[in-house]
This record gives structure tokens, C-alpha cells and sequence, in this order.
């Protein structure tokens, strides 16, 4: 039963894997990869993740496992972030003001606030 | 826990060469990008590929330190964007 | 071998001759980035978790964001000089019209010479392995790899410590780059408050587990290293950043290193000896002076301490 499972788990991985490497490749245009690369190969490793711990050696190993997949879901998502600002700033100064590169970092909006954790309503963006 | 069902270590041999043909395709993409930010992208593909196939590694193996590889690859994947993420701007992009 | 090795074989190849190749210094560096990640698992299909740690820490991590960062001002440099006639470099500009034949033919004898070396090497496997493996209960530590780098061969790291506190001192010698203040990224900002930490207890962590299992002081000391250089990269307002690159930081891994080895050696009777049933305090105190003063020097080598 828990073969079975495992099973299963690990090919789903398989295809969000292959899924996000497939986007890698074939989408268009820089931002749409890191949409591929962010969002399907973490769900893949995650589904990975959990096939691997049900049948870690031990307890802690379980919970290494878990960790190392909470990691890589946040660095993923913020070096998604921060690629795709960089891509768009480039873009911009690429395009319009060729001479001051840091006003192009100005102009681009960026969050007022990071909500903090908890029932607080996040401030209006400028 | 227990020792491995007897099938998994074919379940998990597979997953490890599809993870493998994943790498190669990343590889594509890191060799023919045709910017900085694919070929970064595709840095990142490599990490976070190389972070599952370590895992499954470590239990095909038996070896619990390629755990503490994969911690450090998915640590040093956000390194490497935070690099890039705060490079000075250029003026003209090459 | 199977066809992961064969990947891998294949694709550092590529990789290395891409980054050579590569039409700008930036795409080399990423591309060495790429290729670090690659040899990490490499290290790890030849047996050596240890060295593939190192590895994707320092070869990957830090000198990859060092390498894309120097090239990046080495980009802009390079640009912006070509509006002023002045070259801003501190060596002068090598001359691209003459081919470096006797540079290519010297590169290619000593190829030669490694292959027919490498090739003549009568495989040793499993005796280095027995004489460590018969060595190591003596040495009351329980990895080999620690156990080789820190007892049996531990003159040889000291001198290897010594020779980074001079780099370190040569690079800290050479002018601070002018650094302007990169706007705030609050996002950034959050994501650092919580992986800083995060990446601080792995470096301890790499620490302890280096008695028993992979780990170690480098290892150690590149992710803290990672640690200190995600918080300078965003903005993160820590003081002590500039304090952490003094020599009286980077130098203590090296103090330490010889305090211990005169003291213990001193009642162990040799030097560099540890006495009975203390080895794995003192190893472990060398190591922690050790992490400390390998972070320093390879945030040491970013430059920029005296800036704000």
C-alpha cells in the first residue's frame, strides 16, 4: 500500500518536474521561464520530498527532508522575484532612460510594506 | 523505520534518471540562453534538480550526508540570485 | 559508470569550454556557477560528500556571486571607459591582435603530461583507506576525513590556513572599490531576515557534524560566509559587517590553530599532538577558530569593508 503510494507521489513528481523543465525550454520569453521554473519543479520536489520521507531512516531524516523542501520552496520563490524585477529593470533601462541606471531602480514600483504575519490589512502600494 | 520495500529502489532509480535527463535538458538551456537571466534561470534549474537528485540519492545510496549537500545547494541557489539581483546596472545591456 | 557519470563527464566539458568561450565575462561567471553545481555532484558520484559540500559552498556559492560581481564591474568599467579615453584598470590592457601561440602550446604540453601521469597511476584503492581506517581509533575521531585533516595531517592545514590569512591580507592591501548604496528592497529585506539565520545555524551545524560525519570547518565557513554576504546584499543594516573583516578576525583561526597545537603538543609530547580523551574539545575548538576566520576571508575577498 505504501508502495503504491510512493509510487504514485514519485511520478507526479516525475511530471511536474518535467513539466517545469519543459517550460524552461520551450516558453517564449524570459519572465514566462521563471513562472515554469518556480512553480511546477518545486511542487515536484515537494511531491518528491514527501515520497522520499515515508521511508526515511529515521525521524530526524524525515524531518531534514521536510526542511530542506521548505528552503528551497522560499529560495525559489524569492530568487523568482528578485530575477524577474532585475529582468524588467533591465528591460526598462534597455528601452526608454538609457543614461541613469539608478533612476530606472526608482521608478519601478516596489512593495509599500511586507505584510506581517497576522489579522493587520496590508497598506495601499503607491 | 524499516528497510525499503523491495520495489522502491527501481521506483527510485527511475526517478533518479528522469532527474538525470532533466539536468541535460537544463544543461540546453544554461549553454544556449540567450541571455544572462536564462542562463541564470537555468543555474537555478540545475540547483533545485540537483537538490531532488541528492535526496533520492541519499536513499538509494544510504548516505544521509548528501542531505546536507542538498541544504547547502538550495541555500547557495538563493546566493547566486541575490548576486545577480543586486548587480550594479548597466548602461547598455550586452 | 552509468549514464548519470557519462552526463556529467560530458557536461563539465561543455561547460568549461562554454565559460571560456562565453561572449562576455558575466555569462562565463554564471556559467562557471552552472559548472560548480556539476562538479558538486560529481564529488559526490566519486564517494567524497565532504570535498561536494566544499564544493557547491565555495566553488559554487561564494566564488560564483564573487566571480558575476567582479565581472559586472569589470563590464561597466570596461564600458564606461570607452566614452573616456582613460582605462580605469589597474594592469594594462593585454593586446588582442597577436595569437598566444606559446601560451597554447605550453597549456598543451602540461595537458600532455598530466594525461600520461594520470594514466600512469597504479590504482592505490583501499590502501590509503586501511592504513586511515587503522589509524582512526588512535585518533579518537570518528570521521576519516576530519580525522586525516585535522590529526594526522594537521601541520598541513595549518600551513593551508596560513596561506589564506595572507591572501586575505594581499586583497585587503589593494583600494576598496567606491561603493554606491543600491536602493532598498524590502522584500529582499524579509527574505534575508529569515535565510540569514536560517544559513547561520547550517554553518554550526556543518560545524558539529564534522566529527562524526561530513562537515568540517570549510564547509562551515563558506556557508557563514553565504550568511554574512546574503545580509550585506540586502542592505541588511548589521555594524558589525565591517568589523568582521579585521585582521584580528581573520587571523584567529591561524592563533588558534598554533595555540593549541604548542599547548597540546606541549603535554601530548609532540606537536600538533593531542593528548588522550581531549582530541575531539580541541578539534572541535580548532575548527569553531577555524569557521570564524574562513567566513572573514572569503567575504574578506568581496572588498567594500570600508564602505557603509
Amino acid at each position: 500500500m505504501l508502495e503504491a503510494l510512493t509510487w504514485l507521489l514519485l511520478a507526479l513528481a516525475a511530471l511536474f518536474f518535467s513539466a517545469g523543465t519543459l517550460g524552461l525550454l520551450r516558453l517564449p520569453d524570459t519572465l514566462s521561464r521563471i513562472h515554469a521554473l518556480t512553480k511546477a519543479d518545486n511542487l515536484g520536489l515537494g511531491l518528491a520530498a514527501l515520497a522520499l520521507l515515508l521511508h526515511a531512516e529515521s525521524w530526524a531524516a524525515a524531518a531534514q527532508i521536510g526542511l530542506i523542501w521548505l528552503l528551497a520552496l522560499a529560495a525559489s520563490a524569492a530568487s523568482g522575484y528578485l530575477i524577474a524585477r532585475r529582468c524588467l529593470l533591465e528591460s526598462q533601462g534597455a528601452a526608454g532612460n538609457g543614461h541613469n541606471g539608478h533612476s530606472g531602480l526608482s521608478t519601478l514600483p516596489v512593495p509599500a510594506s511586507v505584510p506581517h504575519s497576522g489579522p493587520q490589512a496590508p497598506k495601499a502600494a503607491p | 523505520m524499516e528497510t525499503l520495500p523491495p520495489s522502491l529502489p527501481l521506483a527510485f532509480g527511475l526517478f533518479a534518471l528522469l532527474l538525470v535527463l532533466n539536468l541535460a535538458l537544463g544543461l540546453l538551456r544554461v549553454l544556449r540562453g540567450p541571455g544572462l537571466t536564462d542562463r541564470l534561470l537555468a543555474a537555478q534549474l540545475l540547483g533545485s534538480t540537483g537538490v531532488a537528485l541528492l535526496l533520492t540519492l541519499a536513499a538509494l545510496q544510504g548516505w544521509p550526508s548528501l542531505r546536507d549537500v542538498a541544504l547547502v545547494f538550495a541555500l547557495l541557489g538563493l546566493l547566486a540570485a541575490v548576486a545577480y539581483a543586486r548587480l550594479r546596472p548597466e548602461r547598455h545591456r550586452a | 559508470m552509468n549514464a548519470l557519470d557519462l552526463l556529467l563527464a560530458l557536461a563539465l566539458l561543455l561547460l568549461a569550454g562554454a565559460a571560456l568561450l562565453a561572449r562576455s565575462v558575466q555569462i562565463g561567471s554564471v556559467l562557471f556557477i552552472a559548472f560548480g553545481l556539476l562538479l558538486a555532484l560529481v564529488w559526490v558520484r566519486l564517494g567524497a560528500p565532504d570535498v561536494a559540500l566544499a564544493e557547491a559552498a565555495i566553488g559554487a556559492g561564494v566564488a560564483g556571486a564573487l566571480l558575476l560581481l567582479a565581472a559586472s564591474e569589470f563590464e561597466s568599467r570596461r564600458i564606461g571607459s570607452a566614452r573616456t579615453p582613460e582605462p580605469r584598470l589597474p594592469w594594462p590592457r593585454p593586446q588582442r591582435s597577436r595569437p598566444r601561440w606559446t601560451v597554447g602550446a605550453l597549456a598543451l604540453a602540461c595537458a600532455a603530461l598530466l594525461l600520461l601521469a594520470v594514466l600512469g597511476i597504479e590504482p592505490l584503492a583501499g590502501a590509503a583507506t586501511q592504513a586511515v581506517a587503522q589509524a582512526l581509533p588512535q585518533a579518537e575521531i570518528a570521521h576519516p576525513v576530519t580525522a586525516v585533516l585535522l590529526s594526522f595531517r594537521a601541520y598541513d592545514t595549518l600551513l593551508e590556513i596560513a596561506v589564506l590569512l595572507v591572501a586575505a591580507l594581499a586583497v585587503q592591501a589593494a583600494p576598496a572599490p567606491l561603493h554606491r548604496p543600491l536602493p532598498h528592497d524590502p522584500v529582499l529585506a524579509r527574505v534575508a531576515a529569515l535565510t540569514v539565520p536560517l544559513a547561520l545555524l547550517v554553518a554550526v551545524y556543518l560545524l558539529w557534524a564534522g566529527s562524526s560525519r561530513s562537515g568540517g570547518a570549510f564547509q562551515a565557513g563558506a556557508v557563514l560566509a553565504g550568511a554574512v554576504l546574503l545580509a550585506r546584499f540586502a542592505s541588511l543594516p548589521l555594524d558589525s559587517q565591517s568589523h568582521f573583516t579585521r585582521p584580528p578576525v581573520l587571523a584567529l583561526g591561524l592563533a588558534v590553530f598554533i595555540l593549541v597545537g604548542v599547548v597540546a603538543g606541549a603535554l601530548a609530547g609532540a606537536a600538533l599532538a593531542y593528548p588522550a580523551g581531549w582530541t575531539k574539545a580541541l578539534v572541535l575548538t580548532i575548527e569553531a577558530a577555524l569557521m570564524v576566520s574562513i567566513a572573514a576571508t572569503l567575504v574578506a575577498l568581496f572588498g567594500g569593508s570600508k564602505a557603509a
